[in-house]
């Protein structure tokens, strides 16, 4: 297509024009290699999104083989290897394989559109992350079919992983493949934070960031600093178990203390990294139910900064039963309380925002929100609970702790995820998602959810130890476990009324235009789902509430600065955005960011023969480095556009 | 509401598409990754004290405190192999007269003259990792630093090629500052693992 002359693009037909061209450079190739190429942030985020859902099932399954085993006592099940295989997958792939990686491709989705970009800082890094993400969580589940799953648990503590206790392979594939998973966040990571820094739209300073995005950005960062913690010592386990190492060996000098301590460094900053996003969704979407702005949204974000940075100093509370001195235990004790102070915060604000609000019939989405909120305090006060070292000594290892972080993680995670969906599920797909199965699916799942979970309290002060594969009849446990295994079915058909929900309306649910729900971030100020290119004009921002500015100013708004229609308007466009200043949004230039691309999906594949190949032989480890130098040199040799 | 501010303020009437510094996003990712490495840089130190201070003899008994000669030589190179390039990058953006192929190959020199020193150094060690925990930290940590360097000095070819290409260019050398950025920290790096491993044993 020919150049087309600048000066038109007044009139419709002139912005038709306008879509045609920006539609054609930003589309991603046809057929399977534009599959394999793809880099555009919603593909990206969207596979993420899908992939992590497929896990979250799988370690569903797991989750009701182990609650069969325990209906009754002894039971076979599963028998005592497939438990441990079972409970330790399940562990992995809850926190490593679906909350993770979900709300990242949320992020990678939602980020660059609530900032007014048209694709991420780094679209290639973006898929490299998807394809090291799909690739360690399938490894882990091939291994898992053929017998070879990690078995010691998500924590995975020396001694007992050590060459000498489990000399198998199933070891070797958790460090591995962990550690390869981490590079798949810190890369997300990585490009959420220069995209949130460097690419938000013309005025959105960062007093302006919708709350998702800042949740994001602190997420991003505690991720950077967190995560270097379990690939070092991951690092460390596979020396000691393939080259014969002694960082975790007492008899060598080494000390199996240094796993737990660097573990949990990552550990607990991780439970706050798979929070803080949720806080961000809930945050989102209870301003749009009460139809104002949410209340104390500086207090909000001051809240979340303090929650990240308090998160990395309560790793201890994991500890407490191994013998560190009192004093130490008595500072991460008063730590670990402390941060119940800025969890309030965020709670006080959403109540405070429903309190003044105007809200009509809650949708589905806004029930998951509340859950989250109510479910979230229950986990909170047995959190304060545990907190406490004597108490903790008394439940340490039983269904106590077990009732606790699923309160935290199910009641602080899932139910946001699940409000996440029915919020942008009309996004994504330009199809609204059924509000009646929704509420099907939401009574479902909280019953169960309880009946389950509520009663494992009980389980655990009754002294019943957890990963514990059977017990005796008789000891007091036998009614709550046989309930607490119904649960986990009503659950299951919770998620079965969603599952139905999704493939009934993915293609054929009502449409839902852009903006169905009144929202007030850019997101809703496009088309549902956005076209390739995100926004026809690049948005200019002057409030945290732009698209609920431009409803009130209706047409009345000052005209667009002159020079922003360089990005839209020129003759022969390119892949590119606006770049902005970090503090305040104001413009510096622009970027031309790369199209599809192979090398992506060749660097992951050279990495995985590098990380799955130590398995087998170190030799492939060389071999893998070498191709991912390859790699690296197509990836960055000098495109002809650009710099 | 927030109060509204002016429409942005606009240099030179356009926006510009050669951005360096703190302007570039590649830089901003650069530096994250300088982030993310030196977090492992520092939990490395950490993980060396923890074993160090729990064990009663350390280095463990045989083993004498490091030579400090030939480690601090080599460590001399790598520090000094960030000056040529740092003056070629001033040389590129014109506040200086080195051309950049000639920094960059003399920066790779004094890299390549690093690691043929450590690896006569870590062919004489009188112990191996497989030995003690000592051991351990002090090849992890060796070829650790290593292999950073083997990177600078891929990555750093790489650019020698692509200059001799007529690659960069005043306004075109984002990519060289990435480079010195990350080759600085290599260094920076390596010398805290210097002080670690060489002088650490020796208080």
């Amino acid at each position: 297509m020919g150049p087309a002359p600048t000066a038109a693009r007044e009139g419709p037909g002139a912005r038709d024009d306008l879509h045609r061209r920006l539609s054609r450079i930003w589309a991603p190739p046809p057929g399977i290699q534009g599959f394999l190429t793809a880099v555009n942030h919603r593909a990206v985020g969207l596979r993420f999104m899908v992939t992590a859902f497929i896990f979250f099932l799988l370690a569903g399954i797991l989750a009701v083989l182990m609650r069969l085993q325990l209906s009754l006592p002894l039971l076979g099940v599963l028998s005592p290897e497939g438990y441990n295989q079972a409970f330790t997958m399940h562990g992995s792939t809850m926190m490593f394989l679906f909350v993770l990686p979900f709300l990242e491709g949320l992020a990678i989705y939602l980020v660059p559109l609530m900032v007014g970009a048209r694709e991420m800082a780094f679209p290639r890094l973006n898929a490299f992350g998807y394809w090291v993400f799909l690739i360690a969580g399938v490894s882990l589940y091939t291994a898992y079919l053929f017998g070879y799953a990690p078995d010691s648990g998500w924590y995975n503590y020396p001694p007992l992983t050590g060459r000498g206790f489990r000399p198998g392979v199933n070891i070797d594939f958790w460090v591995t493949m962990i550690t390869f998973l981490e590079v798949s966040a810190l890369v997300a990571a990585v490009e959420i934070i220069v995209t949130i820094l460097k690419q938000r739209a013309p005025g959105m300073s960062l007093n302006r960031l919708p709350l998702f995005v800042w949740a994001m950005l602190i997420t991003s960062l505690m991720i950077v600093f967190a995560m270097p913690a379990l690939i070092l010592t991951s690092l460390m386990l596979a020396l000691d178990r393939m080259v014969g190492t002694h960082f975790f060996d007492v008899a060598a000098g080494g000390d199996p203390f240094l796993w737990q301590h660097l573990f949990w460094f990552f550990g607990h900053p991780d439970v706050y990294i798979m929070l803080l996003p949720a806080v961000g969704v809930v945050s989102t979407i209870i301003p749009v139910a009460a139809r104002r702005a949410l209340a104390g949204y500086t207090l909000v974000v001051v809240s979340m900064v303090v929650v990240g940075l308090l998160s990395f100093g309560v790793w201890v509370h994991h500890m407490y039963t191994v013998g560190l001195a009192m004093v130490g235990l008595n500072f991460f004790a008063a730590a670990s309380m402390l941060i119940t102070i800025p969890s309030a915060i965020q709670i006080f604000a959403w109540i405070t925002t429903l309190w003044h609000g105007k809200i009509g019939r809650l949708s589905t989405a806004m029930l998951f929100s509340l859950g989250f909120i109510v479910l979230f305090i229950l986990g909170g006060i047995t959190g304060i609970m545990i907190a406490a070292v004597p108490f903790n000594w008394q439940v340490h290892d039983t269904y106590f702790i077990v009732a606790h972080f699923h309160y935290t993680l199910v009641g602080g995670s899932i139910f946001p995820i699940f409000a996440a969906i029915y919020f942008w599920f009309p996004k994504f797909t330009g199809r609204m998602l059924d509000e009646r199965l929704g509420r099907w699916h939401f009574w479902l799942f909280l019953v169960g959810f309880n009946l389950t979970f509520l009663l494992m309290h009980l389980t655990g002060l009754e002294g019943m130890p957890r990963r514990v594969y059977t017990y005796l009849p008789d000891l007091g446990w036998d009614g709550l476990n046989l309930l607490s295994t119904a649960g986990t079915f009503v659950m299951g058909a919770g998620v079965g009324v969603f599952l139905w929900n999704v493939l009934r309306n993915w293609r054929n649910g009502l449409e839902a235009g852009p903006d169905p729900w009144g929202g007030h971030t850019l997101e809703w100020a496009t088309t549902s789902p956005p076209a390739n290119y995100n926004f026809l004009d690049v948005p200019v921002v002057r409030g945290r509430d732009p698209v609920w500015m431009a409803k009130e100013e209706a047409g009345e708004e000052p005209p667009r600065p002159e020079w922003l229609q360089e990005l839209t308007d020129t003759p022969d466009p390119v892949r590119e955005n606006i770049v902005t200043s970090v503090l305040a949004a104001e413009p510096e230039g622009r970027v031309v960011l790369p199209g599809p691309s192979p090398w992506p999906l060749w660097l992951a594949l050279a990495l995985s023969v590098a990380f799955l190949g130590a398995i087998w032989t170190l030799a492939l480890v060389p071999v893998g480095l070498f191709l991912a130098f390859v790699a690296l040199v197509g990836w960055h040799w000098p495109r002809k556009e650009g710099p | 509401m927030a109060p509204q501010l002016p429409p942005p303020p606009l240099e030179e009437g356009s926006l510009p598409r050669q951005l360096t510094g703190l302007r570039s996003p590649i830089i901003w990712g650069i530096l994250m990754l300088v982030a993310i490495e030196a977090t492992l840089l520092a939990l490395f130190g950490i993980s060396y004290f923890y074993l160090s201070l729990g064990a009663p003899n350390w280095p463990p008994p045989g083993v004498g405190p490091p030579a400090l000669l030939g480690p601090t030589i080599s460590q001399i190179l790598l520090l000094a192999s960030v000056a040529p390039v740092w003056l070629a990058l001033r040389g590129l953006t014109g506040r200086g007269s080195v051309p950049l192929g000639a920094g960059l190959a003399a920066g790779l020199l004094l890299v390549g003259g690093y690691l043929a020193l450590k690896a006569r150094e870590y062919g004489a060690r009188e112990f191996l990792w497989d030995e003690h925990a000592y051991g351990s930290l002090d090849w992890t940590m060796g070829g650790y630093a290593a292999l950073h360097v083997v990177i600078v000095l891929l990555a750093g070819s790489v650019f020698l090629a692509l200059s001799l290409r007529g690659h960069f260019s005043r306004e075109r050398y984002t990519g060289v500052q990435a480079l010195v950025i990350y080759w600085s920290f290599v260094a920076l790096g390596s010398l805290f693992f210097y002080a670690v491993q060489y002088l650490a044993p020796r208080l």
